[in-house]
């Protein structure tokens, strides 16, 4: 039960981060779908940078900077040439997974030590439940962290409520005097380095090796996530820890002498990516839906 | 071909065909200097906000402004008492500058009027009595100066692609004047305020402040310099709430303030506004209302108001000409932009007309007749719509005790009325009184549990859909033009099918309706987002009228929509009629309701009055109604 909730954990970081910041992009207006694309230039990144340095600190420095990149080459086509942000999300996505695997080609094989908990085994206390929530390493916490500051910003701060505003109405925001497109480029930047660490912890911590496409549609799971919670930042969390445990079943099924075949369970997290999104789009509980999200905004007339 | 009105204060003159103006030719207007006397006599009296807003609702619980509260009203710093002459004098007969403007002593009364106040010195005679004027202001000032422009546009031209949106216009405004800016639809008006306020920026031409000339690259820029605007299409977030609303432009007051205030303003004035409703909940009228506090939270010096009452009821409008003309005397200049000419004649003190961009006519609406400002506005003079004695024949809408519970409006209750045949129907009302509850009704979006509440010409059609009841005869149009009766990146063509495709998709009558309506649009079959409010209300009207309809809904024909525009609208209701139609109009614009309509029923929270003979009627008597009072007490006071 404890290794289950450790790799439930380890699972939901990296969905999390993405997740969080993807939801930011929305609130805003903006529909970036390459989050996938992202999240494997940000893997690669810290892969080679943790590997050529040794420091996990640097690797995930680097990952945020790529997924930077990454997103302002999305911010200068969707919303500085105003292209359709559909079509530029997912180029991006094929993009970033075509790149990330030519860049990664000579990394394959290579492995790094996995980023250390916080706290060393030694130090931990014996009660089990005690273990879990403090043996984990800084990037957990981090994740966490930073959905309750979003939600905190969301929804506690001037600042975040000009960007909901402009996310509700770019046409109004723009004549109230709000910076549309600025607040836009910034949350979708600051969505790209939150894609970009979820890369980063995925081959730095989930698995500490690189391989071609190694996200496996994480970064599409955080989209979906995204609506799962109804862009809202709490429930960020807890669907990032159900999507984890969701996709754990494959592992754990044969465990708990489940007689369901093994490329079923595999296919769990999809498929409840996919029921998530019927369920959510039957009931109408869009409420928090950004009323322009995936518009182009042009700030003329 | 110019005209001259010799006994006039402001001298009129405009043309009948723009092109025989020469373009670069500015218009100045001039106030003489008896104007100035008589405004100066209007010293700026202390208001706060939330008194301006007690008139806003028209319950009249003004209380004049006490003594105590003579400092400091408005929290600006004080700007130096002389101004410079403007420095962009290009052309025109502005006069050099010299005098102390009066502008300078209304809007710093923190320091000037106090002074004032305490020496007993009359405001109309500042000039003589600043002990720090320059020595060029000895000299005797030019007749008319005695005010120098708040707000100076000189020469400013704006174009979208070909399209000369706003050309070579200028015009000045003065501290406590009251300008109305009139022209039809696409006149270049919205343009020409969108770059005042900074939303769009002059492809030439200079805006000037207190003569100095300014480039306002934003609206939170033009706020920071006193300019606040009230939207004609509401700048307001549906998301968000009523509080949320006002704290994104109010970005020193914390949100816990704002909501307190609003909630005691609404407490304390009747305002009626939750401070955490979400803006999707409200009606127009309200979130006209939120709009209109979130600019007066900004203590402006210069308000521009983008069709305010077309959506308020008259005494609304009165309460918030009440609002007006207080900030006005308090030296807050008022740019008015309005269709309803009424409104301006009542209002307004001085007035610019534009048509195609350009400024036509600069005159005092007070000295003119609605006829003549609307003949300045299109160049010809409006046909004003008289009610035709119509035949009317059997009930062809019968609606019966329609009640349908509140889903975030306002509750239907017990609706009771019969359209009859050649009959055109007014259901009067302010905003939010369960107008678009009762349309939705009538129109099939809300599906009704009885089949039998709603019968069109005898005919059952209560559980219909909107398909299935247009098949029956209906037809609809609604108060929404773009998202609710027509698509924007919809071509016409489109537009046009989707209404008709319930009745068979034949002939595509896109084209009939663009030249029997006079739809007037660039190409040849344009985004209906393309089109102007009046040029696409034109072509809704027109969609449903070819659709030979039984019963015709529609409601607030011509909100927002010019003269001439109306008057189309108008006609064609009437002459649908006369074909033996049943129409009814929803509308919150009681002109309209007694120049179309053959009797007039009120619709106060979600309940229905009698309908009455419009003849017999009195708009007062229907205001009263509307404002809630019951018909029993009102058949007593009458």
């Amino acid at each position: 039960m404890e290794a289950f909730i450790v790799s439930m954990i380890v699972a939901a970081t990296p969905l999390l981060l993405a997740a969080t910041g993807e939801l930011v992009a929305e609130r805003s207006g903006v529909l970036n779908l390459g989050v996938e694309g992202m999240m494997l230039l940000g893997a690669v990144a810290a892969f080679a940078v943790t590997l050529s340095t040794g420091s996990s600190a640097l690797g995930f420095v680097a990952g945020a900077g790529a997924g930077v990149g990454a997103a302002a080459l999305f911010a200068l086509v969707a919303l500085g040439f105003t292209a359709n942000q559909a079509a530029t999300g997912l180029a991006l996505a094929i993009f970033g997974t075509g790149v990330s695997g030519l860049i990664g080609q000579s990394y394959v094989g290579n492995a790094i030590d996995p980023l250390a908990p916080v706290l060393a085994a030694g130090k931990l206390p014996d009660n089990p439940a005690l273990r879990v929530i403090l043996g984990q390493d800084a990037m957990v916490y981090f994740a966490l962290l930073l959905a309750f500051g979003v939600w905190f910003y969301l929804s506690r701060t001037r600042s975040g409520l000009k960007l909901r505003a402009i996310g509700d109405d770019a046409v109004s925001a723009h004549a109230v005097g709000l910076k549309v497109l600025g607040s836009r480029t910034a949350a979708v930047l600051f969505g790209g380095a939150c894609a970009g660490l979820a890369g980063a912890y995925l081959s730095l911590v989930y698995t500490p090796l690189w391989g071609e496409n190694m996200t496996a549609g994480r970064g599409w799971i955080a989209l979906a996530l995204v609506v799962f919670a109804g862009w809202g930042p709490v429930r960020v969390i807890f669907g990032a820890y159900l999507f984890a445990a969701a996709s754990l079943s494959q592992f754990y099924g044969g465990v708990l002498g489940l007689s369901i075949p093994s490329q079923f369970l595999a296919m769990t997290p999809y498929l409840a990516t996919i029921l998530a999104l019927v369920v959510i789009s039957a009931a109408g509980a869009r409420r928090n839906a950004p009323a322009m999200l995936g518009l182009p905004f042009r700030p003329d007339r | 071909m110019e005209i001259e009105k010799p006994h006039s204060a402001v001298s009129i003159s405009y043309s009948l065909s723009p092109q025989e103006r020469p373009a670069s030719r500015f218009e100045t207007f001039q106030i003489p200097p008896a104007f100035h006397a008589i405004s100066a006599r209007y010293a700026p009296t202390p208001i706060r906000p939330s008194r301006l807003l007690a008139s806003l609702t028209g319950v009249g619980r003004f209380r004049p402004a006490d003594s105590r509260r003579t400092t400091s009203i408005r929290p600006r710093p004080p700007r130096p008492p002389v101004r410079q002459a403007p420095p962009v004098m290009t052309s025109g007969p502005m006069p050099v500058v010299t005098a102390i403007p009066l502008a300078a002593a209304v809007s710093t009364p923190s320091v000037a009027v106090k002074a004032d106040l305490q020496s007993g010195v009359s405001l109309s005679e500042p000039v003589s009595m600043k002990p720090d004027l320059p020595s060029v202001a000895k000299t005797p000032p030019p007749e008319n100066t005695a005010s120098a422009p708040l707000l100076s546009v000189r020469g400013v031209s704006k174009s979208f692609g070909p399209v000369r949106a706003v050309d070579a216009v200028s015009l000045d405004l003065r501290s406590g004047e009251k300008h109305a800016l009139l022209g039809e639809n696409g006149a270049g008006k919205s343009t020409l305020v969108k770059m005042i306020y900074g939303v769009l920026q002059p492809d030439s031409g200079t805006i000037s402040l207190d003569g100095r000339a300014l480039r306002i690259d934003s609206p939170s820029m033009a706020r920071r310099q006193g300019i606040g605007m009230v939207f004609q299409h509401f700048s307001t977030f549906e998301a968000l709430s009523v509080a949320e609303n006002l704290a994104v432009v109010l970005p020193d007051r914390s949100l816990r303030d704002i909501r307190r205030d609003v909630k005691r303003i609404g407490g304390e004035y009747g305002l009626g506004i939750e401070p955490d409703r979400r803006l999707v909940d409200l009606s127009a009228g309200e979130r006209q209302r939120v709009e209109i506090i979130r600019c007066l939270l900004q203590n402006p010096r210069l308000l521009i108001m983008d069709e305010p009452t077309s959506v308020l009821t008259p005494q609304e409008a009165e309460a918030l000409f009440v609002v007006l003309n207080r900030l006005a005397g308090e030296g807050c200049a008022i740019l008015y932009i309005s269709h309803r000419l009424e409104d301006v004649r009542a209002l307004c003190t001085s007035a610019t007309v534009m048509r195609r961009g350009k400024v036509v006519a600069t005159c005092d609406p007070r000295e003119q007749t609605a006829a003549s400002l609307a003949k300045m506005m299109i160049g010809s003079t409006v046909e004003h719509p008289r009610k035709q004695a119509a035949y009317i024949g059997k009930p062809l809408l019968e609606v019966s005790d329609l009640s349908v519970p509140s889903t975030n409006g306002m509750a239907l209750d017990g609706i009771t009325f019969a359209a009859r045949k050649g009959e055109i129907l007014g259901i009067a009302g302010v905003a939010g009184e369960g107008q678009s509850e009762l349309f939705a009704a009538l129109s099939g979006e809300r599906i009704l549990r009885r089949n039998d509440t709603i019968r069109v010409d005898g005919r059952a059609v209560g559980k219909f859909d909107s398909t299935r009841r247009r098949r029956a005869g209906m037809a609809f149009a609604p108060e929404r033009r773009i998202g609710h009766s027509a698509i924007g990146d919809m071509r016409l063509s489109e537009n046009f099918r989707l209404t008709h495709n319930a009745t068979g998709i034949g002939r595509n009558g896109a084209q009939q309706i663009r030249e029997d309506f006079d739809v007037r649009a660039e190409g040849r079959d344009p985004f209906a987002s393309a089109l102007s409010g009046g040029n696409l209300q034109k072509f809704v009207i027109g969609r449903e009228i070819m659709r030979d309809p039984a019963v015709l809904i529609v409601e607030q024909p011509t909100w927002g929509v010019d003269a001439g525009a109306a008057a189309t609208i108008h006609e064609a209701l009437m002459a649908l009629s006369a074909k033996g139609a049943a129409i009814v109009v929803i509308s919150q614009d009681l002109d309209e309701i007694f120049a179309i309509c053959d009797r007039v029923a009120v619709l106060h929270r979600g309940r229905l009055s009698e309908p009455q003979v419009t003849g017999t009627v009195t708009a007062e008597a229907l205001g009263l109604l509307m404002g809630g009072v019951e018909p029993t007490a009102l058949a007593e006071a009458i």
